[in-house]
């Protein structure tokens, strides 16, 4: 109990510790090298940050058509990027065989979006959100099972592109993830706002109901938003699997990240939401200064899912409004 | 209680005694006929009831999603393998009671942030505490766990046998504890948040408590598996505290219906046997993960668990069978009035306000409701009305004016408290809870024990239903009735009626108008009534006060109100005002 309790407070302590020590390094800017040290470890979480900013997109997509935080939406994406390293390690070319798994990824999120329309039609956010947990763990077994969770070697995205900032190595796979986030976002937004069809899917959104008696296909909107999530969650493991040492079972629970990146953005937000899952991603990847905070690099996501809801519900004294 | 009843009340769980009997049985015999694999699985199975309960009680009662709950487990585990590291060797069923207590702490911190955030959101947060204490705790292993030490239990545990009596006499005593605390007040608050909030506080009860209790004991009970895992295996690790582990005993508890004891039962041997039987099976034994999170799809499908759905079957044939006896209760049974003060009113309003951002809702209103009368609060949709209600029983955090009950200034009370020093409400929506009886119901919000007869009587006199029936199973129209029974059992110095007509024949409309008339001399209590129903209000009240975009425009005798031809005219429509001419 007590040994615990040290370890606790030598823990925080050392976290203020490398904070300032850091700081100081920047305040010194004396040779440079080490403030080149930190702009590379916050460079290096970019790509989990990067993942976690497009697996939020998809959960803020998919909450505000479908009324439902789906807790399997990562699973779904590494469900798909298992399915091409299978391809590719029987000897596909890496294209055909990521085509398969985006696929695989679009299937699986339709087929659970297919299950809620059917099922679930009137339940709560809680209840649809719950059948989301037992698809979770599902996943979770069903993905141990079939390619088990030792670290898989997956090819690298875009391996001879790289680019240098500050004398810093931006791998191409970080560009990749970074630019399809910032240009999903961005695209999705002027999508949203300024399309008839993004009109459209906005009012399934807001108005289910009154937008299927104006003729709006709301099924067929619902569904597509939902391959959309699960295609676009795919291709986000695709390009972070090979720096994550590819095991399934962590990839699975980057929905951590991705849920922390959504509450950046309250569930609204697209823009909001991709900053927020980078700088989640920077933040873990400064933790990797310190060898003993290495390991909570991932936590960061949940002391940023504490504060945010902390914040953002603090004056909800009542469960209901009336 | 009368003979007959308690023959018919054998009658009616006559399986269920019989069932419970058997079990026990069962328990005692195992061990003699069991080889030691198979006692160890019983033994697992019983400590996984343990999860399923912890489950039971945050989620299955309170409503709260806890997606963490072994890491309670590692907590617990953890504290006994430091406790046996340094010496501290206590006889085991201590052991387990610590590992308990020990993530009880950790159980009412995360009580903390569930105050204000619910539903996912809660989901959310636990599951990334569950996330974060794996890691803590590859981080930190287990005290002893690098030096391979092996922590044997106390010599008279230490055999299989007499550990396997230990872990069934701990699971029964815990369920003997959740039942007993499930009649007691605090039981009915879990059950109760779970439904609403707002209806807790309104009966006095407060919120916070109820949700920092579920928490903790749902804390004590996973604690104890953790604690007992060490004891039954004398060395764990992490791996059996992954958050997958907390996801899967969330399904399992949510496919059985882990609330209720054999749903417990239940899930320990789902737990245990499910694996197991693949594994003789020659197939994996994780598939059973799959069963679990494919069968809590399905509870949430049909809207129920397993022992859920079994009760609720149960209770209906029950309910049934109640039906066809005939309500023996006399009304004077009911307990003697609150005694009379010599305050000047009863409930006094000084310049109420109530603004929503630019929004007035409520514009300095006056209004005293005299000791011992029936007052109406009439007046069109959106005039204010349940505003007026919200913000009397401390439903809105801010308002301007001056509220006296009696006349002491209450402004400063929280709902919880106000309804304690005796102002009650219904609401508009009916939030009668309705996985209560309604003899726990009412005594929960009565604060004390009652007798069946006492609230046979208080039944009899709102024509509600029977003391044993539970309220889903009543319609929407009778449970605002026992809303205001429950109301009236707490003796308060005013209770406040949103609607209680609502939803009822008309027929009922006027028995609940004559009853309302004697509310004040039965009860020693004051009535501010809201009512559309204008030939209840002219039944039941002797003041009325109008109010429109929240202003008062009228207020004063009932006849007089009604006399007032513009009132009429504008606010309560023709019909009511041919109505008022007859």
């Amino acid at each position: 109990m007590f040994t615990s309790l040290k370890q606790t407070v030598r823990l925080s302590y050392k976290l203020t510790y490398e904070n300032l020590r850091t700081v100081g390094c920047v305040c010194q800017a004396t040779g440079g090298g080490c403030r080149r040290r930190m702009f590379e470890s916050a460079v290096s979480g970019l790509i989990t940050g990067s993942a976690g900013a497009l697996i939020g997109l998809c959960l803020v997509l998919t909450y505000r058509m479908a009324g439902v935080i789906n807790f399997a939406q990562a699973s779904f994406g590494t469900f798909g990027a298992f399915t091409m390293l299978q391809l590719y390690d029987a000897g596909w070319a890496y294209l055909p065989a990521a085509v398969v798994g985006l696929a695989t990824g679009a299937v699986l999120s339709v087929l659970l979006g297919l299950v809620m329309l059917r099922f679930f039609p009137e339940a709560s956010v809680d209840t649809k959100t719950g059948v989301t947990i037992g698809i979770l763990v599902t996943m979770l077994t069903a993905g141990l099972l079939i390619f088990g969770n030792d670290p898989h070697q997956f090819p690298a995205v875009l391996p001879n592109v790289s680019v240098t900032i500050g004398g810093v190595v931006v791998p191409g796979p970080t560009i990749a993830g970074i630019a399809l986030a910032v240009v999903l976002a961005a695209g999705l937004t002027a999508y949203l706002n300024g399309t008839r069809r993004g009109t459209q899917i906005r009012a399934v959104a807001s108005r289910p109901v009154t937008a299927e008696v104006l003729g709006i296909p709301v099924r067929g909107l619902t569904i597509a938003i939902w391959g959309a999530g699960g295609t676009i969650t795919a291709a986000a493991m695709l390009i972070i699997a090979p720096s994550q040492g590819g095991q399934y079972y962590q990839m699975s629970l980057l929905i951590l990240s991705g849920l922390a990146a959504a509450l950046c953005g309250l569930f609204r937000s697209l823009p909001a939401t991709v900053a927020g899952g980078l700088v989640i991603g920077i933040l873990g990847g400064l933790l990797t200064e310190s060898k003993s905070l290495t390991p909570y690099a991932d936590s960061v996501a949940f002391v940023l899912i504490l504060v945010i809801l902390l914040v953002s519900q603090r004056k909800e004294t009542w469960d209901a409004v009336r | 209680m009368p003979f007959a009843d308690v023959v018919v009340a054998a009658r009616t769980r006559l399986p269920a005694i019989l069932a419970v009997v058997a079990g026990l049985i069962a328990l005692a015999v195992l061990p003699s006929l069991l080889e030691s694999y198979a006692l160890f699985l019983a033994t697992s199975a019983a400590i996984a009831t343990f999860v399923a309960m912890s489950i039971g009680v945050v989620t299955g009662r309170a409503g709260m999603m806890s997606l963490c709950q072994l890491s309670f487990g590692a907590i617990g585990a953890w504290a006994v393998a430091y406790l046996n590291l340094h010496g501290w060797t206590l006889a085991t069923p201590l052991m387990v009671l610590l590992g308990g207590l020990a993530a009880v702490p950790v159980g009412i911190a995360l009580a903390i942030p569930a105050l204000r955030v619910r539903g996912i959101n809660l989901a959310i947060i636990t599951l990334g505490f569950a996330a974060f204490a794996e890691v803590f705790f590859s981080q930190n292993d287990l005290p002893g766990t690098n030096e391979g030490l092996f922590f044997p239990r106390s010599a008279t545990f230490l055999s299989d046998e007499s550990f396997y009596y230990m872990t069934c006499g701990l699971v029964l005593a815990a369920m003997v504890v959740l039942w007993l605390l499930g009649r007691r007040p605090v039981g009915g608050s879990w059950l109760g948040i779970r439904h609403s909030e707002r209806a807790v506080a309104a009966l006095g009860v407060s919120v916070a408590r109820a949700k920092i209790t579920s928490f903790a004991l749902s804390a004590f009970l996973a604690g104890m598996v953790g604690a007992l895992l060490v004891a039954q295996n004398g060395i764990i690790t992490v791996d059996s505290f992954r958050s997958t582990q907390s996801l899967v005993a969330f399904a399992v508890a949510i496919m059985v219906g882990a609330r209720y004891p054999e749903g417990a039962v239940l899930a320990g041997i789902f737990g245990i046997f499910v694996p197991e039987i693949l594994r003789q099976l020659g197939v994996n034994e994780d598939y059973g993960n799959i069963v679990f999170g494919l069968g809590m799809i399905g509870a949430l499908a049909g809207g129920a668990g397993m022992a859920e759905g079994w009760r609720a079957t149960f209770r209906r044939r029950a309910a049934q069978r109640e039906d066809e006896r005939p309500a023996a209760a006399a009304v004077g049974s009911i307990a003697a009035p609150r005694p009379a003060d010599d305050a000047r009113s009863a409930l006094r309003l000084s310049g109420l306000t109530v603004r929503y951002g630019s929004i007035t809702a409520l514009d300095g209103v006056d209004l005293e409701v005299a000791p011992g009368t029936v007052h109406a609060l009439i007046g069109p949709n959106g005039a204010g009305k349940s505003t007026l209600v919200d913000a009397v029983t401390g439903f809105i955090a801010g308002y301007d004016g001056e509220i006296l009950l009696g006349d002491t200034r209450i402004d400063r009370l929280s709902a919880t408290r106000r309804a304690r020093a005796g102002i009650r409400r219904t609401f508009q929506q009916g939030l009668a809870i309705p996985t209560l009886t309604v003899q726990r119901y009412i005594e929960l919000s009565a604060h004390r024990r009652m007798g069946r007869g006492e609230v046979a009587a208080l039944m009899a006199f709102l024509d509600g239903p029977p003391p044993g029936r539970t309220l889903a199973d009543v319609d929407v129209g009778t449970r605002r009735i026992v809303e205001v029974a429950a109301g009236l059992a707490a003796r308060p110095r005013i209770l406040l009626l949103d609607e209680p007509g609502a939803g009822l024949a008309s027929e009922e409309s006027v028995l609940l108008g004559a009853r309302l008339l004697e509310i004040p001399e039965r009860f020693g209590c004051s009535v501010l009534l809201i009512d559309h129903d204008m030939e209840l209000v002219k039944t039941a009240c002797s003041a009325i006060t109008v109010l429109d975009f929240g202003r008062v425009i009228a207020s004063g005798d009932a006849e007089e109100v009604f006399a007032h031809t513009a009132v009429v005219d504008a606010y309560l429509g023709a019909e009511e005002a041919s109505l008022s001419d007859a």
